[in-house]
């Protein structure tokens, strides 16, 4: 078996259900789900026109009430809306922030894709600064961008560092404060802020 | 140290908080290698083959026996030619096209190992003094870069070089011409064994594995031959060591090396 | 594909080939995925002797930036020979042989993967020939669609691959080196199973239209078996071995 990890389970799909033995059933690329007019194609699965098929290995999974047929299987180093990822700003620009993805739902990603946050109607002087990290939660892909959003308490700067002397820095409210410098600073800042619990030894 | 990113350096502290409590995070002693495995004889179309695992890293190692002219001024010794790659599959940071300068300096670490042991007598591969000689490539190819290739690379090139069946030669109108059925083994003195050792802050590891790998100050790779002398050496990293440090790294590398080459002698003898 | 004058019997009068196999018998294949830890996906082949490795990354982001493309991601390949892999040492550097079938690979995999919800993204396959044989780039093809396979990429379908050729002047499945060296045609062959279409055909050597006909059929059926092999070695590791 893969490691846990590796497996998906689909959690966009409110009331999915698990197919029972009759019906769930091991799925390869290309295999027929169903016909277009009975199922739309869900995560793991595409239409070809004629039949809804398998796109991905795994566990086929029907939502009756939606009328979508997939498949669980391996997943893609690229997050999905709805994925929770923590990552690196490589870019601050006037409007929006580009960060780079290391970790999607707590699991550690080596592809070096990059996700673009909004930061036009956040009302804060800084959001964050080249190099932070941070936790965002994805919420589209439009025009070749994956879109992310900090607009949740638990979303926002993890880890980051004095602007003007580049040392550690405390919370001090809402905004962090330089341990050595003293200077204060804005920051959205996530309530989990200098937590490390998602970095761990390969 | 130059710039470290956060996340890299959270990563360090996982590294030296483990090892500040007198463990390594995937519970090794600090003297302790990886588990080494050695197939033999994986490449069935080469003269000598070896797929060694060092933990989760893994290389194959190819040794082609082949005539060659000799260079003009070593006409009475044969030829050896030890080279590295990192295959693109083998890390997401490999790249293809030409070797990179660390690529380079692990296929000359592990070329002098072999050559200043004086593992291959290669005075026994000359076909014809001055004309022709038997020429030995070992190519190593990484195929899963999880650290510590420096080792990884020399176990299986010494596993290959000694799986390795010569072909015999005989001059004819000048030109070496085999010998059909008549084989023997390369002509072997000494078995080298390199052990890699990294310095995390106070700490100093045998075989560190990836994510050591990415957090060390500094590193010494130290080859000793059957008769536990040194014979190779290769310091690498930002920082540097201190001679007591040293002292005692030559140490390890001598206790540590002398296990390491009897599973590579039993490689041979399994196969 | 000289159809050279030698002392091997490709065919004898039982209609036995050079290596024991009957004209239509594949050699012994076996499939194994996820073998890597770096990699996103990988698989392991071994197809006669060849002995083939692939491992495959992505969808990741794209250097050169210039190759990428916002609309989609982009399928690269990377066909290598070790310098070990075959009788004559072989330069490291690839060479317009490996160069050609990368691209027929990739070209083979491109009508498979669906990579329209990954923008500005690459997957890279990596191919590496450890042990070269007859029909490597069959063999390379079949491993490298498992090895997607077992990264997740969304795929329409599998690919698989076999080679046909005449021998003897006998329509035979899966030509070995030495009926590659001294038969007298070699026709490489991949299809996606399911839609049925053919997304690799290469030929060197003379043939009817007839044989060409009868060659690509045979091909198929041995592409049909390679199918059910890949899928066990996909089932093997996410199912663990286990019906359905």
């Amino acid at each position: 078996m893969p490691p846990a990890d590796k497996l998906c389970t689909i959690h966009n799909y409110t009331n999915r259900r698990k197919a029972g033995p009759d019906m769930s059933k091991q799925v390869f690329p290309g295999d027929e789900l169903s016909s277009i007019e009975e199922y739309a194609a869900g995560y793991g699965a595409y239409d070809d026109g004629q039949s809804v098929r398998a796109s991905i290995i795994g566990q086929s999974v029907l939502n009756s009430q939606e009328r979508v047929i997939g498949s669980s299987g391996p997943l893609v180093p690229v997050p999905r809306p709805g994925d929770t990822v923590i990552g690196e700003v490589a870019v601050t620009l006037s409007s929006r922030l580009i960060v780079t993805i290391r970790f999607v739902n707590g699991r550690r990603v080596t592809n070096n894709v990059e996700c673009v946050l909004s930061t036009r109607n956040i009302r804060m002087r800084i959001v964050a600064l080249a190099g932070d990290v941070m936790v965002l939660k994805i919420v589209s892909i439009l025009n070749g961008n994956i879109h992310a959003t900090v607009d949740e308490p638990q979303l926002g700067v993890l880890f980051t560092k004095c602007r003007r002397c580049g040392l550690g820095v405390i919370t001090h409210r809402d905004a962090v404060k330089c341990a050595e410098c003293g200077w204060i600073d804005d920051r959205k800042l996530s309530s989990e802020f200098g937590q490390s619990g998602f970095v761990k030894a390969q | 140290m130059g710039t470290v990113s956060i996340l890299d350096g959270l990563e360090r502290k996982l590294i030296t908080d483990s090892l500040d409590a007198g463990r390594r995070a995937d519970g090794r002693a600090l003297d302790e290698p990886r588990k080494i495995t050695i197939e033999t004889g994986t490449i069935p179309k080469a003269e000598g083959s070896a797929r060694v695992r060092l933990g989760k890293t893994e290389v194959v190692t190819g040794v082609k026996v082949n005539p060659s002219t000799p260079f003009p001024d070593t006409g009475d010794k044969g030829a050896l030619i030890c080279t590295a790659e990192i295959a693109p599959l083998a890390h997401p940071d490999a790249e293809t096209g030409p070797p990179s300068e660390g690529v380079i300096e692990l296929a000359r670490v592990v070329d002098r190992g072999i050559r200043e042991s004086h593992m291959i007598d290669m005075s026994k591969l000359v076909i014809q003094r001055d004309v022709s000689v038997v020429g030995v490539f070992a190519d190593n190819a990484v195929l899963d870069d999880c650290g510590n290739l420096f080792d990884a690379c020399s176990y299986a090139s010494c596993a290959a070089i000694l799986d390795a069946k010569m072909p015999t030669w005989e001059m004819v109108d000048g030109a070496p011409k085999m010998v059909e059925g008549a084989s023997s083994e390369l002509p072997i003195s000494t078995i080298p064994v390199s052990v890699t050792m990294g310095r995390i802050g106070r700490h100093i590891i045998v075989d560190p594995d990836a994510t050591e790998w990415m957090c060390m100050d500094a590193r010494i790779t130290i080859t000793t031959n059957s008769d536990g002398n040194i014979c190779a050496l290769q310091k690498g990293g930002r920082e540097g060591f201190s001679f007591e440090q040293l002292a005692s790294c030559a140490d390890t590398a001598i206790a540590v090396g002398a296990k390491i080459r009897s599973t590579i002698e039993s490689s041979k003898q399994r196969s | 594909m000289g159809g050279r004058e030698s002392d091997l019997v490709l065919l004898n009068s039982d209609g036995i080939r050079c290596d024991g196999r009957k004209i239509d018998e594949p050699r012994r294949i076996s499939i194994k995925a996820g073998v890597l830890n770096n990699a996103n996906g990988s698989a392991y082949i071994e197809f006669g002797d060849n002995k083939i490795l692939a491992g495959v990354f992505g969808p990741r982001d794209v250097h050169p930036k210039h190759q990428s493309d916002s609309n989609t991601g982009i399928l690269r390949v990377r066909y290598h020979m070790q310098p070990y892999s075959v009788p004559e040492r072989k330069r490291p550097a690839p060479s317009r042989r490996e160069i050609e079938i990368s691209k027929v690979i990739k070209e083979a995999l491109l009508p498979a993967v669906i990579l329209e919800s990954f923008p500005r993204t690459a997957v890279d396959v990596y191919i590496e020939i450890l042990q070269a044989d007859g029909g490597s780039r069959c063999a390379a093809l079949d491993v490298a669609a498992v090895a997607l396979a077992d990264a997740g990429i969304p795929m329409r379908d599998m690919v698989s691959a076999c080679a046909a050729g005449k021998v003897a002047d006998t329509i035979v499945l899966d030509i070995n080196n030495e009926e590659d060296q001294a038969g007298q045609a070699d026709m490489p062959i991949a299809v996606m199973p399911n839609s049925g279409q053919i997304t690799l055909l290469q030929l060197d050597g003379i043939l009817s239209t007839s044989e060409y006909k009868k060659c690509i059929e045979t091909g198929l059926v041995g592409c049909k078996l390679v199918y059910e092999l890949q899928k066990k070695a996909l089932k093997e590791r996410y199912f663990g071995g286990q019906g359905s």
